[in-house]
Order: structure tokens, then sequence, then C-alpha cells
């Protein structure tokens, strides 16, 4: 069927009247049959929208790796000497505690030696190390960290690597698969630490990534619910995460929804990696607001 | 922002403030979840816009294919919100066209918009009676049907063949017997002159 605007359609935003023509439908308003809204909710029911088709985990890991050597390559002297906020390290700094991340995970992966210190104290972990890297130029750095996160991402995408295996860091029973999430988490967050630091403004990681990331971390809300410290009982709860690569999740099981959450899904993700406190992210609640307040101070449990 | 469901005020003058009060920072918001997959989101712009678009079909296709031309206008939403951008106009305003235009080849691909076009130019009188008194007893604003009654004859009735009949420009100018550009002048000043009866300016529109 051809589907032709009518002539008064065609030119009604040229001429300045849409307003006019919308008041005259509204003026005409008239109730559909009640039939019609069950009939719809049943249709879209069965054609659910497509979101961003997730990531396997080792390529999240691997994505966010390279993106964020793209961002060293590019960094000027005056850059690396920033202070990379919220730590006392600067940009440098910062990015040889990341290598001893990579080497800390590396070693629980079974691949190498295990950086001195407690491995569920992470910032003070590989004390020495991050001491003897500020002492070096950062382009060796930032070539040392590439080439400790190469190691893990050419491990975790071999056939040698179980994504079910456990990889506990930093005292949580991680898999591989939500370890990598995690990790993937930890340089998407260095990433935007480091744009900050540099005055520039980050990148929008890809939709896959965020919905990757962002999927990850709903689904483990309720269980996370408890490290609140306030006597929340998990209830069906839909999650509403907007922009590319965001989703509606619903969690805490079926039966009547007892809360509404909708925030941009950057947004969600800086909560659940402490850069924006639950309580200042832009959101719509409904419903249960306490147990709203419960999930989003819960969701940045991980983030150490 | 609070929303009501889509019941108007029968019988009385529309309280366009208050119609308008429906912001787009709301229907942004409303778009953002759909494309999310929120369907509950769906359900809520259905539950606001249902009756707006529910009656742009109904005045041209009749109660017969009114509720399904309404459906598909939300599925098409549902399937396709990009297509709507707040910076070219309201939802209301892109529901209530999507709806006309849905409703129009509706009434071409049936051929009953032929039989329209015949009877708009048969009978002793320009506008049949009883087309008129239909079409205008759909408009529940004694505000919106006093500004159309106030406009000259030719300007209205240009307006009510090419709006409530989908009628071309063209098919206007035979129906009233002028030119074509003659009946193009008399829709937009009409629409214009209606637009400042009803006080519609961009204060309370949505841009």
């Amino acid at each position: 069927m051809t589907r032709e605007p009518t002539d008064l359609d065609a030119v009604a935003a040229e001429w300045g009247v849409e307003p006019v023509l919308a008041v005259l439908a509204e003026a005409g308003a008239a109730s559909p049959p009640a039939s019609t809204r069950a009939r719809l909710v049943e249709r879209v029911a069965s054609s659910p929208r497509a979101a961003a088709e997730p990531m396997l985990p080792a390529d999240l890991y691997a994505a966010r790796a390279e993106a964020l050597r793209l961002l060293l390559d590019d960094l000027g002297d005056d850059e690396w000497h920033q202070r990379a906020a919220p730590y006392v390290w600067t940009v440098h700094g910062l990015l040889a505690h990341l290598l001893v991340i990579e080497r800390y995970t590396a070693a629980m992966l079974g691949l190498g030696a295990m950086p001195a210190g407690d491995g569920n104290d992470h910032l003070a972990l590989g004390g020495d190390v991050i001491a003897a890297e500020i002492g070096s130029p950062p382009a060796d750095t930032a070539r040392r960290w590439w080439e400790a996160s190469q190691v893990i991402a050419a491990h975790v995408r071999s056939d040698r690597s179980d994504p079910n295996a456990p990889l506990p860091l930093h005292g949580w029973p991680f898999s591989v698969s939500t370890g990598l999430v995690a990790r993937a988490f930890e340089l998407w967050t260095h990433h935007e630490d480091i744009c900050r630091a540099a005055g520039r403004v980050p990148n929008r990681a890809a939709a896959r990534e965020l919905r990757t990331m962002s999927s990850i971390s709903v689904a483990s809300l309720p269980f996370l619910l408890p490290s609140d410290g306030k006597e929340l009982r998990m209830q069906p709860t839909r999650v509403v995460l907007t922009g590319p690569g965001g989703g509606t999740f619903d969690i805490g099981g079926p039966g009547e929804r007892a809360a509404l959450l909708v925030a941009d899904v950057v947004d969600y993700c800086r909560v659940v990696a402490r850069r924006i406190e639950p309580e200042a992210l832009e959101r719509t609640v409904e419903g249960d607001a306490a147990l709203v307040d419960g999930l989003l101070s819960g969701s940045c449990a991980f983030a150490v | 922002m609070p929303v009501s469901t889509c019941s108007r005020p029968r019988g009385r003058a529309v309280d366009f403030a208050s119609v308008f009060a429906t912001t787009i920072d709301w229907e942004r918001q409303m778009v953002s979840r759909i494309e999310a997959g929120d369907d509950s989101a769906l359900a809520a712009v259905y539950d606001q816009y249902g009756a707006l678009v529910h009656g742009v079909a109904l005045r041209l296709v009749g109660s017969g294919s009114a509720a399904d031309i309404c459906q598909e206008v939300f599925v098409s939403l549902w399937n396709q919100p990009e297509r709507w951008s707040a910076d070219r106009g309201s939802l209301r305003t892109f529901l209530a066209m999507i709806a006309r235009r849905r409703a129009i080849d509706h009434l071409r691909s049936s051929g009953r918009r032929t039989a329209n076009e015949q009877r708009a130019h048969g009978g002793g009188s320009l506008f049949g009676v009883e087309v008129d008194e239909a079409a205008l007893a759909l408009i529940s604003g004694d505000g919106i049907r006093a500004a159309l009654a106030s406009l000259p004859d030719a300007q209205r009735q240009a307006i009510e063949l090419a709006y409530f009949k989908g009628l071309t420009f063209r098919q206007v100018a035979d129906v009233t017997g002028s030119s074509e550009g003659t009946a193009k002048s008399r829709i937009r000043l009409g629409l214009r002159r209606l637009g400042e009866q009803l006080n519609i300016t961009e204060s309370v529109a949505w841009r």
C-alpha cells in the first residue's frame, strides 16, 4: 500500500500549523473500546523490542582494554601528570595500579606471580610496583599494562578458559565470566577517570558493552540488597535503563511489581562504579522508593 | 510528571493549558523507556493519547476500523520509537499525524474516500448537512466549535474537507469550485486564524 501524506499533513510543519491540527484532534478525542488496550498489550508482549546483543565477558574485557590503550596512546606529557580523582595518584599512578590489578587477575587465573600485598586490599595491593612504575616513563608503564592485559585477554578467549570456573577477586566469589565483567567495569571506570583528569570528554562506551555491564549488574541486584544493612525484602522490580545499551529488566521474581526504577544506562553504570552517589542518580521511581534506594546502595558493592 | 488517564472533559471547552501541560519531558522519557523495551511506558502513552488517536481515526474511517488503526499506531510506536524526535514536535502531534495517515491509507485502500468525494460533490449543497454535523459532533470542545464556526465560510469549508475528510488540495479545489492555489490559501489562512483564536502559541505548544 502506498503511504503518502495528505497535502495538508505534508505542509503542516512548513506552515507551522501542526499544533492547530493536534488541537483539532485533541478536541475530537474518543476513547477506544476497552478491548483495544488489552489487544495492544498482548501484541506488544509477544514482540519484545530487540536490545543490543550482550558480548561475551572475555570480549568485553578485551574491548575495554583496547579502548583504554587508545586513550593512553593519545595522552600528552602534561596529561599523564594530572591527578586522577578520586585517587591521590596521577594518571600515571592510576595506570600503575591497573598494571598491578592485571597481574593480580592473571595470578588468580594461574597465569603469573601474585603481586605483593593483600589481595583483598584492592588499593594497597602491589604498592612496590606502583612506586617503581611512577619512577619510570609513562609510556613504559603503558606498555607493561597493555602486555599484562593481553595475557589475560588471550587466555580467557582461548579454549583453555572455562567461563564458569571460579575466579575470586578481592574476596568476591566471581566466576571467570562475572570476574571479567567486573574487571571491564574497572577499565571503563578508570578510562573515564583519566579522561576527567585530562579534561577530556569520555567517549560513550559501545551499546553492546554497556548492555553487558548493566545486565550483569542488574541481575546481581537482588543478591546485593542485604549488603545495604537495611531490612529490605526483595520484591518484583522493573529496572529500565535508557539510552543505547540499556534495556528493561524484571528482577525479584514474578508477581505484582512493587517498584520501578528508570535511569540512564551510563549514569547507572557510574553508580555501580561509585562515580555517582546512589542518591545523586537522576532517576524516576514508582512504587517502593525504599526498595529502590536499597537496590542502588547495594549496586556498588563490587566497586572497591 | 503526573499524567492523568485519557479521559477528557466532554461538552465544554478544552483547557488548552492543561492539555499541553503534558510536557515534552514526559514524552521524551516515555519514548526513551519504550526504546529500552518497557511495555508499561507504551501502555502509559496509550492511556494518555489513545483517545486522541482513536478519535482521529474514528472521524475518518468510522467505528468499524478505528480501533484497529488506533492499535496499529501504537504498535508502530513500539516498533519504531526512533521515528519520533522531540525536536520536530510533540509526541501528541506525531501520533495524531500517524493516525491520520493510517486512516487515510485505509480509506484509499478501501475505496471509501472516493465515495466520500462523490458525496461531497453530490447533492445540492457543498457539504451535505449530515456530513458536517457528523464531523463536528465528534469535536467535543465548545471553544473549538466556536472558533471553527467563526471562520469565513470558505475557509471553514476548505479545512473541513482537507482535515476531516482527508481530501487533497486539488480535490478541495474541485469540490469548492476554486483553483488549487485558492483552496490551499484558504486552508492555510483558516488554520492560522484558528490557532490565533484558540491562543495556540509556542508557549503552550511543545517545542
